[in-house]
């Protein structure tokens, strides 16, 4: 496993994306963050992310969606989902469906900091075995 | 207008139920979902507050007083929508956010979880192992959910007035069954929880108000409201915060009269009538201010009694809203008697003395006034005056240490009979001597310990077995007899320091 | 065993033992649990022997919890199956303590000028390690949540048992956890052996309902509670046993903490949150360094350290300033402020009086629909 993740960070509100890059950017990964789920669908044909960070209410394509097509095309990547609006029932689904965890806004960039170091030691498990 | 509960799990068939239900009333249909959404819009952070209540997180102040903005941001909602007409709510916790309208049908609709795995199936399109795992952890979240906010297990059927199953029968049937049900008369609106309902939505949208507005907000506050006059009561600790509490409530329409208190606690005191002459009363405003608390007033209507009021009410109720000319002073007269039997003079006694808190009439009786306190744990002290006046003596008495017996099983706070107040919380003679005989015992013990010094330590370091197991025995009793001795002698001395 | 257990008591050293029970009141009443932690090493200070310190605290622990239960029969926050689940080893924890003490006691000082120093010794280091770990967890905490509220407490032990799941899982109704018997056996044990040995089973048993249960932080405390009530109980038989209590210290602790405890307790109403556990990390961590200044004097006495024994004084003095210090100082501020709160009480009352018309009660006319 490559020290530098490819996390990637999806809402469509922009300043949730431009608050995270840099929070998360600290610790030297590589963050891109989408306002756009289409777009960030299409990124993520062309490249392999260790981790995607998706709101789960959006227009257009939502989180669960997004977590449907991750987990079809590339299995090994960790899905954190945010809730905003939603409850926490829609979280389980989404947990139901193999996202990695879900944390709710307002959260501070720290709290997600944890979820994603919890996630970084499951993907060196994997790979391990 | 009517009101009706359905508390459902998630891919039950509540839903469909319910909407089914609403369809047949020709009510309105309100999901638990629309309203959460709704709440979220105003900055509510529901999600936040689940998540951490199904995560465990340490839950901060702020997120306490979250919380009880989103039970405010409930009832108001459901109230605003029960004024318009009737409505069917499904979801969690519709009757526990409106309390004392005991004419809420409370369902609980229930479904095989078999059929309810399938269905998970079906519409998430995931295994059947995920499946089971959805809905136990959604059923699991559910119950710590209530357990937090209302501290309600939500499974014991006890909360409901019926447990309908779909096992069996058909979300069609179900939803007829529930129609009859629903004209039974335990279930219809009368004015006076009409007027409940318009109580409950003021306070609701007070409580709203404060926690919304900037310049209060954060701060904690208890509300209560009984036709139009608003009382608050909040800690000393926001005090200055708090100043703006009535330029905040100013905004709100339908407030005639606003009381405002700072308390550390409350007291509550419950009576048929009230009279600020009465030394019993004198005692509580004593007590009240020594331990800084407000207190509050509950006028209790017996259940023979209570169809007079209704019928009293009802006339003022229809004619509330338009009075013509004539009119006008019949609703005034009876208004003056229904808000009388020495509320109002109390009320005032209380103000002067900067003590006053909520007052309310509670009807039915026993069963709404133990449901009452059940539900609003934040008392330090019940004190219970002069009830069943329309006994006899005798049975007065029993019926009243029944009462206060029924009372102190739900209450978390100690109930206490008028008569008792000043012997137990305040400092009198009687006290004195208690006081002086706790400090002779003590000292006599200390006395006699240091007296005999030598003999004591040589009985308690023997080495032969029976002595020994005689010396446990007067070290495990010497030593809360002097706790009790010398704890009570302090007790007593704090108590007349004022400092308990 | 005789007499020679059990100092003599002059008229200045019970006035100084009533002294260390009231500041060990006020402290237990405003931390909540405790007060052993000041109390236990006060009495050592005034040359009482560690484990007569320990016994007779121990008694007076037990004394203060019958009557205290008599009047919160049932708060509502306790999980009694928690409690008696874990009861089943703190029991062999102090049983333990008891036996390991008396080792110390017997066998410690072979080599010693002074009698006790060995079980002194044992006491002190490990009072010093134990309650160093809670004070600087406890400070590290205040200064997390300073920065980060909203975060919980941490549960990665909770998480990680939870992934193990060692049968048999219990479920514990009123804490809403599910845990496994082993640990709560090993952590009943633990704080059992600590109750047992230094009296302070709260600082233990309560952290690790939270930290490695996952129990909310009102049901631990009210769980400890009434675990403690029983462990107070078993300890006090089991030193009376051994015949080291001494009843006249615990008396003397009596007449000093029932009426602290009265005032920490109205301290708490009025201290602020964050305040009430800075006070009381700084005030544990002060009496962690004043014990660990007592120590060599101990090491002396032993013969492991060769110095002369004339610095024992100093040492011994030194250690019983700090922790008067670290006491006093905690108590006067609790003081302070419940006097303050005392005072300004009055005056609230009497404004709410006259400002009454104009600011409290509003007609809002017009208004009214």
């Amino acid at each position: 496993m490559p020290d530098k993740l490819k996390i990637m960070v999806i809402d469509d509100e922009e300043i949730v994306g431009k608050r995270l890059k840099p929070a998360l950017e600290k610790r030297g990964d590589i963050i891109e963050s989408f306002v756009n789920s289409k777009e960030a669908l299409a990124r993520l044909v062309e490249e392999h992310f260790d981790i995607v960070i998706t709101d789960i209410r959006m227009d257009e394509i939502d989180g669960l969606e997004v977590l449907d097509y991750i987990k079809s095309h590339s299995k090994d990547t960790k899905v954190i989902m945010i809730t905003g609006y939603a409850t926490v029932e829609v979280a389980r689904e989404a947990l139901a469906k193999g996202a990695f965890d879900f944390i709710a806004k307002p959260f501070k960039p720290e709290d997600l900091r944890i979820i994603i170091n919890k996630a970084v030691k499951e993907l060196n498990a994997e790979q391990m075995t | 207008m009517q009101i009706i509960c359905i508390s459902r799990f998630s891919y039950g068939y509540g839903k469909e139920l319910a909407e089914k239900l609403a369809d047949k009333l020709g009510y309105q249909s309100l999901a638990r979902e629309e309203l959460v959404d709704k709440a979220t819009e105003h900055g509510i952070p529901v999600g936040k507050l689940e998540t951490a209540i199904v995560k465990r997180q340490l839950f901060t102040e702020e997120l306490g007083i979250e919380t009880d903005r989103f039970k405010a941001f409930m009832t108001a909602s459901l109230c605003e929508q029960a004024l318009k007409g009737g409505i069917v709510y499904h979801g969690r916790g519709g009757h526990l956010v409106l309390p004392g309208l005991i004419h809420v049908l409370r369902i609980r609709a229930i479904a095989n979880l078999e059929d309810r795995i399938k269905m998970v199936m079906q519409r998430m399109n995931i295994a059947r192992k995920q499946a089971k795992q959805y809905i136990e952890q959604v059923d699991e979240d559910r119950r710590k959910y209530s357990r937090f906010f209302y501290n309600v297990d939500c499974d014991d059927p006890s909360h409901y007035d019926i447990v309908i199953n779909a096992a069996h029968l058909a979300v069609d049937n179900s939803a007829s069954a529930l129609m009859h049900l629903a004209q039974l008369p335990e279930f219809q609106l009368t004015p006076a929880l009409n007027q409940k309902i318009h109580d409950l939505l003021l306070e609701s949208k007070c409580r709203l108000a404060i926690y919304q507005d900037e310049r209060t907000r954060g701060v904690k506050v208890t509300v209560s409201a009984e036709k139009e006059n608003v009382s608050i009561t909040y800690i000393p600790r926001h005090g200055k915060k708090a100043e703006a509490i009535p330029s905040v409530i100013e905004r709100i329409d339908g407030v005639k009269s606003l009381i405002c208190t700072v308390a550390t606690t409350n007291i509550l005191y419950i009576q048929e009538q009230f009279n600020p002459e009465l030394p019993s009363f004198q005692h509580l405003v004593e007590i009240a201010a020594k331990w800084n608390a407000s207190v509050g007033l509950i006028r209790l209507v017996q259940d023979d009694i209570e169809k007079e009021t209704n019928e009293v009410i009802s006339p003022e109720f229809n004619t509330a809203k338009d009075v013509g000319g004539i009119l006008d002073d019949e609703p005034a007269v009876e208004r003056k008697e229904e808000s009388g039997y020495g509320m109002p003079e109390t009320i005032n006694k209380l103000i002067q003395a900067g003590r006053a808190g909520a007052c309310q009439t509670i009807h039915g009786g026993m069963k709404s006034l133990a449901n009452k306190i059940k539900q609003e744990q934040n008392y330090s002290l019940v004190v219970v005056g002069d009830v069943f006046t329309s006994y006899n003596n005798l049975i007065r008495k029993r019926l009243k240490r029944d009462m206060i017996s029924t009372l102190s099983d739900q209450a978390s706070a100690p109930v206490i009979s008028t008569d008792e107040i000043e012997e137990q919380y305040l400092f009198r003679p009687k006290q004195w001597i208690m006081t002086v005989v706790y400090a002779l015992l003590s000292s006599l013990m200390l006395f006699l310990v240091f007296t005999n010094q030598h003999e004591i330590l040589e009985f308690l370091s023997q080495s032969e077995d029976w002595n020994r197991v005689l010396a446990i025995i007067a070290v495990t009793i010497f030593a809360p007899l002097a706790a009790y001795l010398i704890g009570e002698f302090s007790h007593n001395i704090m108590k007349f320091l004022k400092l308990e | 065993m005789g007499l020679e257990n059990f100092t003599e008591i002059t008229w200045t050293m019970a006035a100084q033992v009533v002294v260390l029970g009231f500041i060990g009141g006020v402290l237990s009443g405003f931390i909540g649990s405790g007060g052993a932690f000041f109390m236990t090493p006060g009495m050592m200070n005034l040359g009482v022997l560690g484990p007569v310190a320990v016994a007779s605290n121990i008694t007076h622990k037990f004394g203060k919890a019958m009557v205290g239960s008599r009047r919160h029969a049932d708060l509502g926050n306790v999980d009694k199956k928690l409690s008696l689940f874990m009861l089943i080893t703190a029991a062999i924890g102090i049983r333990i303590a008891v036996t390991v003490m008396e080792f110390f006691f017997e066998k410690g000082d072979e080599h010693s000028t002074t009698r006790g120093a060995g079980a002194d010794l044992y006491i002190s280091i490990v009072f010093v390690v134990i309650l160093s770990v809670v004070s600087i967890a406890m400070l590290r905490d205040i200064i997390k949540s300073r920065k980060n509220q909203e975060k919980g407490p941490s549960t990665k032990i909770v998480d990680f048992l939870n992934r193990i799941k060692l049968h048999p899982m219990i479920y514990f109704p009123v804490a809403d956890v599910r845990v496994s018997l082993w640990v709560i056996l090993i952590c009943g044990l633990a704080t059992g052996y600590l109750a047992g040995t230094i009296g302070v089973g709260g600082f233990v048993g309560v952290p690790v309902m939270i930290y490695v249960f996952g129990v909310s932080a009102t049901v631990a405390a009210g769980s400890e509670l009434y675990l403690a009530m029983f462990m107070g109980a078993f300890g006090a038989i089991n030193y009376a046993l051994v015949g080291l209590v001494d009843i006249r210290l615990t008396l003397l602790l009596f007449t000093g903490s029932l009426f602290g405890i009265f005032i920490g307790a109205y301290g708490t109403k009025v201290v602020n949150e964050v305040l009430i556990r800075l006070v009381t990390s700084l005030i544990i961590l002060l009496c962690v360094i004043s014990r660990l200044i007592a120590i060599p004097a101990y090491l002396q006495e032993l013969g492991y350290l060769k110095i002369s024994p004339d610095h024992n004084e100093y040492f011994n003095s030194a250690s019983k300033f700090l922790l008067y210090l670290s006491g006093i100082t905690g108590v006067l501020l609790i003081l302070y402020n419940v006097f303050k709160a005392y005072f300004q009480r009055k005056k609230i009352q009497a404004s709410l009086i006259t400002d009454m018309p104009q600011t409290a009660v509003r007609e809002f006319s017009g208004k009214a629909t």
